[in-house]
């Protein structure tokens, strides 16, 4: 029956000439294999016109009633519904209904395309056209292999035509038969790229503890795809055995902890557990079992310590005590073993150490009973600097008197330093016996009362002000918190994560891998140690490796090699612009001084020309290499002098920026902080309208990876734009804007911008909006960039543009 | 024999005296109350008494002015301790024993005196019995300079058979300064009074070790701690608690610390080896050292240098794993293994460390070790491990096909200072399973090599539970005699590397002494108390170690040569 109104369907056939030329590539599988057919024309049952559906592939009512449109734009085939798709990146799906089906026998959608399927001719003489089935078809591709590179890496079209196999099922296959066919093609150049980058996402994203596993299968995949397409290519080569290499690792370190478990070596367990913790989200059980090892590793040191306590071992008793309480620092049991075994052990010090006190004369005595007493005056006069240099006066004659080491107790303790008088306590505690031990035991008990009490306040006050992004004081903050306690978990997170996003990165790791260590117990605060552990992966002490040779960009300060023209940080256009003449009299004055660009001047032949242009003033810092602020204004702002209020005031913070590591903040935080500003909406280097301002993000090379628009005041009721920037090495390959749609995600496309390059050298750029066209071309005069033309935009203002640069009128342009 | 031991020990004594005397001056007086109550009316009890009567000799033994009283009434208790208290000055050593019946009442510890019969309540049972609050207070007042205070009375007692109290003693919450505190058991816990036995556990361990010279207080407690657990089977903990800030001995040490004396330095090495027992290997060796510094010979000088390279291999194995330093501990682990290739627990670490280091081959040859050389249980932790690791490592899973280990040989298990591993055990598991092909060279190169004198051929089939589990030596006696720690007795131990159960030829040993009640042990077993002893023993040199109250008091040596009689008189 099917067959039969199949054949019937064929038999009316027509055929549509694609107007976009013979360019368009089909795309099948049959019997598992996929074939890509460069075609001239396709129809559907005959058809050059096809119904629309909506966004969902059901039929609501008459067939006849459904709007119809030519059939040239991309099909892919919706696998899980049987339908297929007018598909454009971004856009909703337009579900598709075969067009030239009487009314009556309608069938549903699915149905309808199985017997009204899709034929095709390979070229214009082709008289008779190849029919596919519609269990084969995948996609047709309007804009042929340039299309295929585009779609291998979409997910939303490999997803349709994944069905339930799912995306990636489907990009494997794709892509494996893409490269296959066209992997020597030009066009086919960025699937390679892609890959590759593919591959590396998954490579950090293993690093970084986020979906391990998953991450790790599916990176491992494509270098399966990697080594078939590519067996040679060296960079490809160095990824993969990465993958693999991490891939031994994580199997090899799991069956470690699995054996080490197994044989309750909990301690071990832990140890190694330490560079595995941030994976545990990839492994529950491995996970449950940390808390088990904590668990055990307690009760063993605790039973221990308490048998050693009964064996008269104090200093092993206290060890292992001490080890039991940092598995369970909440054990109020534990913890008053923990000061039993202290005192035990101090005494015994104590007693040992009694008949080897030093052996003081009388005048030696006095003298140094002169510097304590001088001390405590000074301290009674808050004079605390002097009466600390008094008490170093006195312990340089007697380092363990016991009176000295009190006083000195007394005044780290007026200080707040209260870790140091603790610890001047400690030392105290294994000298004094007898009745000595009471004042210390008193300031003890006064010194642990000061530090909780002090603690509780400044974790509100750190989780403040590290949520309000006053990163410098959060840092100010914690390192004086340390000061009362230097083990308390919340001051150690701030002082870490404050000193990483303010550039202290050796100070913040270093504090960080302290809470790491502090927090390995069953009170720890486990998504937080997680969050940690996956931020502090991948960063070592050493910042991210910059250019060091080339011109610093205007803009961002960095470094730009010789050749490069838009400068990887900020965008900008590197070359130093003079004037922009535009039509209608339009001239844009750029005013420099020196290498910094002050302002930007737009001036009009008659008032009534002006077509709202703004006057732009940059704005620098000291000690910030690149532009902190651009406004609409005719003078620059002026900063505030403290780092906190400094970056408030900006509203420009690139990577490059010192006084904020805003990479990191991204890592520790989630929230993206660097922001860069345009003259428009898709960074057209020579339209400057007014400022747009764009949240930035960053690919692990450093080069600007997407800009996201800021809504302000002049933004509505016209669309946001997210825009995405494609790069070979520093070089800027394309501009791709997508409207921002309100939920956040990308709509359609609305805009791209592709380069070209000669010898390295950008010769044009080629604007595609909508259906509009538009160029810019470029004129070298020797190594320098002379001036640059562009055509009538009609994405911009539909002016036409002649750039001077200044170089070039230097030379007399 | 027993006579010149004697008269020994009555000489070390009068030298003692001068010292003692010497200590008493330093101290100021050294007062002991003594009581011990039996004479209940309820639940009379039998050994009191006799222990009240083994510490005032004691005690008077060590300097004490001692106050004794046996089943005091409450009045009777109150009017000692009165007198007791008034003669404790600024500077005296003060020591209050009780022996009898009590209990705790609302965290408070009393004492009950023999006329003590019933009670209408917690109250008037409070108020009937002899409350330890207001001595404790005293003391405070006193400013002595140590108050010691033994209680051995945590027995079942008469009260609490009427009202619901908590079982045992409390623990004292404001004893105050310079305060060392015993019980015979550990805080509400119940202690045995021996039923069998003249002293109860506690006191009669605590009465002998007080006599020996050179013991702080802690060390004695340590030794009677041990000797209860060990007497109880681990039923009994005595229980110690001090805010002592200087050392006390009871007999100090003969010449100071520095001294040849043997029983210091024999007390060195036992601490060495208790040490050790427990892992502290740095204090293990600190204690073998001095032992060796003191050159004292014989057995004790060879056993604290032959102990001393497996210690330091321990030791540096234990800090390499703590640096993380996985590496060199796996090599010092199995440098310890060389050493003592019964060290089940350095395979076991060694393992965990080269996990840690990634060396998962080198984790399963030492778990082979362990399946090897392991009880049942250890071979079953070490089957677990492997279980996980032949996931990853190929050896792993082969060393689980391949099944049971080859047990060692037998003279390997008796070579060694880890003695008394139940080597029958892995026969007993290879019987069950027959070893397939096992990479023994890979492990045998973890051990030592085999001591030098040849094994005799084994059996011809491998009955390895009935080899083991053979008797080491014949003995005339079917039954075994029993013999204390603090009895005279003399120890028959093979000399390392020289014996061998395996073979089938036995000389004979025949030991003669005048010391009546004296007894045979070998290795560690009692074999006779009927002189002359004669015993047949595989061939080889012994040692035999005179043993008195568990002192040593002398030792010899002696070779057995197959098919002849050595007799050995030690007169």
């Amino acid at each position: 029956m099917i067959l039969s109104k199949f054949a019937s369907a064929a038999s009316f056939a027509l055929f549509f000439v694609l107007p976009v030329s013979a360019q368009g590539l089909l795309i099948t599988r049959t019997d598992g294999n996929i074939q890509f057919v460069p075609v001239f024309s396709i129809v559907v049952n005959g058809k050059d016109k096809i119904h629309t559906l909506g966004d969902k592939p059901d039929l609501a009512g008459p067939v006849d009633k459904l709007p119809s449109i030519k059939i040239g734009a991309t099909l892919i085939a919706d696998t899980a519904s049987g339908v297929p798709v007018q598909y454009s990146r971004g856009a909703s799906l337009v579900y598709l209904y075969p067009s030239g089906i009487p009314k009556k026998t309608a069938p549903a959608p699915a149905q309808a395309w199985k017997e009204a399927p899709l034929s095709y001719k390979k070229t214009k003489q082709d008289k008779a056209a190849i029919t596919v089935p519609a269990d084969q078809f995948l996609a047709f591709l309007a804009n042929g292999t340039a299309e295929l590179a585009e779609i291998c890496m979409d997910e939303a079209a490999l997803k349709l035509i994944g069905g339930k196999a799912g995306s990636f099922a489907a990009q494997l296959e794709l892509t494996a038969a893409a490269v296959a066919s066209y992997g020597t093609q030009p066009d086919m150049a960025q699937v390679e790229r892609k890959i590759l980058e593919f591959m590396r996402t998954r490579q950090r994203r293993f690093d970084d503890g986020v979906d391990s596993t998953k991450s790790l299968t599916e990176g491992m995949r494509f270098a399966e795809l990697s080594a078939k397409a590519y067996p040679n290519q060296a960079e490809q080569q160095q990824i993969r055995n990465q993958l693999a290499a991490s891939k031994t690792w994580i199997d090899k370190r799991a069956t470690v902890l699995r054996a080490l478990a197994a044989g309750s070596h909990w301690d071990s367990f832990l140890i190694s557990y330490r560079e595995f913790e941030k994976h545990e989200g990839s492994f529950p059980e491995l996970a449950s079992k940390r808390q088990d090892a904590l668990k055990a590793s307690m009760e063993t040191h605790w039973k221990s310590g308490k048998d050693r306590l009964g064996r008269s071992e104090y200093r092993r008793a206290f060890q292992e005590l001490r080890t039991a309480s940092q598995r369970q620092p909440s054990n109020s049991l534990l913890q008053r073993d923990v000061s039993i075994a202290w005192v035990q052990y101090s005494r015994e010090v104590a007693v040992d150490r009694q008949n080897k006190r030093k052996q003081l004369s009388a005048g030696e005595q006095d003298v140094i009973e002169q510097y304590r007493v001088n001390a405590q005056r000074y301290k009674q006069q808050n004079k605390l600097d002097e009466a600390l240099s008094k008490i170093a006066d006195a312990e340089k004659m007697d380092a363990e008197s016991l009176p000295v080491l009190l006083t000195k107790a007394e005044i780290l303790s007026a200080r707040n330093e209260v870790v140091k008088a603790l610890a001047t306590l400690d030392l105290y505690d294994q000298l004094a016996v007898d009745k000595e031990r009471d004042p210390g035991n008193k300031l003890r008990t006064e010194l642990v009362f000061q530090m909780t009490d002090g603690i509780d306040s400044a974790r509100k006050k750190l989780a403040e002000a590290w949520g309000a992004g006053r990163y410098h004081q959060t840092l100010e903050m914690a390192r004086q918190s340390m000061l009362v306690d230097d083990k308390a978990q919340a001051i150690l997170y701030y002082a870490g994560v404050a000193s990483m996003a303010t550039r202290h990165r050796k100070e913040g790791l270093a504090l960080l891998a302290r809470f790491m260590e502090g927090s390995n117990n069953l009170d720890a605060d486990v998504p937080l140690r997680s969050a940690v552990a996956r931020m502090m992966s991948g960063v070592s002490v050493a910042d991210e490796a910059v250019v060091t040779e080339g011109d610093a960009s205007w803009f961002s300060g960095r470094k730009v090699p010789a050749g490069i023209v838009y400068d990887p940080l900020s965008l900008t256009f590197v070359p130093k612009i003079d004037h922009i003449a535009g039509a209608n009299k339009m001239n844009i004055k750029f005013n420099w001084e020196g290498d910094r660009l002050k302002s930007i001047v737009p001036s009009f032949e008659k008032a009534q020309q002006a077509t709202g242009e703004k006057t732009f003033a940059f704005t620098y810092a000291d000690g910030v290499p690149h532009v902190v602020a651009v406004d609409a204004a005719d003078a620059p702002r002026k900063m505030p002098k403290d780092a906190d209020g400094m970056l408030k005031e900006s509203n420009v913070l690139l990577p490059n920026n010192p006084l904020v590591d805003a990479a990191m903040v991204r890592k520790l935080s989630g929230k993206g902080v660097t922001v860069g500003v345009a003259g428009n909406r898709f960074f057209h280097p020579f339209v400057w309208e007014r400022p747009y301002y764009f949240a930035y993000t960053y690919d692990d090379r450093g080069r600007l990876q997407t800009a996201r628009q800021l809504a302000d005041k002049e933004s509505s009721g016209r669309g946001l734009v997210d825009v995405e920037f494609e790069w070979n090495g520093l070089r800027l390959m394309s501009v791709t804007a997508y409207a921002l749609q309100e939920n956040g995600s990308r709509g359609a496309q609305v805009y791209t911008r592709t380069m070209s390059y000669v010898q390295d050298k950008l010769m044009g750029e080629e604007i595609h909006a909508g259906s509009k066209g538009s160029k810019i071309k470029y004129v070298w005069n020797g190594g320098q960039l002379a001036s640059a033309d562009c055509d009538k935009d009609e994405s911009m203002d539909n002016r036409s543009r002649d750039v001077v640069f200044a170089g070039a009128r230097a030379r007399g342009k | 024999m027993k006579g010149l031991m004697k008269f020994a020990m009555v000489a070390v004594a009068a030298a003692l005296v001068p010292l003692c005397m010497a200590q008493q001056q330093e101290e100021g007086k050294r007062i002991a109350l003594v009581i011990g109550n039996d004479a209940y009316s309820i639940r009379p009890l039998q050994n009191a008494v006799n222990d009240s009567r083994s510490m005032q000799k004691a005690l008077a033994g060590s300097g004490f002015q001692v106050i004794h009283k046996e089943n005091a009434g409450k009045v009777a208790m109150e009017e000692a301790v009165a007198t007791f208290l008034e003669k404790v000055g600024p500077g005296d050593i003060a020591l209050l024993y009780y022996a009898g019946h009590a209990i705790q009442i609302e965290n408070e510890n009393v004492l009950v005196p023999t006329d003590f019969e019933s009670a209408r309540s917690l109250i008037d049972a409070k108020f009937k019995s002899f409350s330890l609050t207001p001595v404790f207070d005293h003391f405070k007042k006193s400013r002595a300079k140590s108050v010691i205070v033994i209680i051995d009375a945590c027995r079942s007692n008469p009260v609490a058979q009427t009202h619901s109290l908590k079982a045992g003693l409390a623990t004292p919450l404001d004893a105050g300064k310079n305060t060392y505190i015993a019980f015979s058991t550990n805080p509400n816990n119940v202690a045995g009074d021996n039923p069998n036995g003249r002293n109860s556990w506690f006191t009669e361990a605590l009465a002998a070790i007080i006599a020996e010279p050179g013991l702080t207080i802690d060390d004695v407690f340590t030794r009677v701690r041990e000797k209860v657990e060990n007497a109880t089977a681990g039923k009994q903990t005595p229980w110690s608690y001090s805010s002592l800030t200087s050392k006390f001995y009871f007999h100090p040490p003969l010449s100071g610390e520095s001294t040849s004396n043997e029983t210091l330095i024999s007390k060195w090495l036992e601490d060495a080896l208790r040490n050790e027992q427990y892992g502290n290997w740095s204090e293990a060796i600190e204690l073998a050292e001095r032992v060796v510094k003191q050159k004292p010979g014989g057995m004790v000088e060879e056993t604290a240098q032959s102990r001393l390279p497996y210690l330091k291999a321990r030791e540096a194995a234990q800090t390499k794993l703590e640096r993380g330093e996985y590496k060199d501990a796996i090599a010092q682990f199995e440098q310890s293994l060389k050493l003592e290739p019964f060290d089940v627990d350095a395979a076991f670490e060694g393992s965990s460390g080269a996990l840690l280091a990634d060396d998962l081959p080198r984790a399963v040859l030492l778990l082979q070790v362990v399946r090897q050389r392991g009880t049942t249980p250890q071979v079953q932790r070490a089957d677990a491990i492997l279980k996980e690791l032949a996931a990853a490592e190929p050896t792993a899973a082969s060393a689980l096909k391949s099944g049971a280990m080859k047990p060692p040989a037998v003279y390997e298990v008796f070579h060694t200072h880890k003695f008394g591993v139940p080597d029958w055990e892995s026969g007993w598991r290879l019987s069950r399973q027959a070893a397939a092909s096992v990479d023994y060279a890979a492990v045998a190169k973890l051990l030592p090599p085999p001591p030098v004198i040849a094994p005799p051929a084994p059996p011809a089939a491998p009955p390895v539970a009935a080899v083991v589990a053979a008797p080491p030596v014949e003995v005339a006696q079917a039954e075994e005699p029993r013999i204390t720690l603090d009895d005279l007795y003399v120890d028959v131990k093979a000399i390392a590397g020289t014996r061998d159960f395996v073979t089938e030829e036995f000389g004979q040993l025949t030991i003669r002494s005048a010391a009546k009640g004296m007894g045979l042990m070998v290795d560690g077993k009692a074999v006779s108390r009927k002189l002359p002893f004669t015993v047949k023993l595989p061939p080889g040199k012994y040692e035999l170690r005179m043993i008195e109250g568990g002192k040593p008091r002398g030792e010899r040596r002696v070779e057995v040569k197959s098919g002849i009689n050595t007799d050995l008189d030690l007169h």
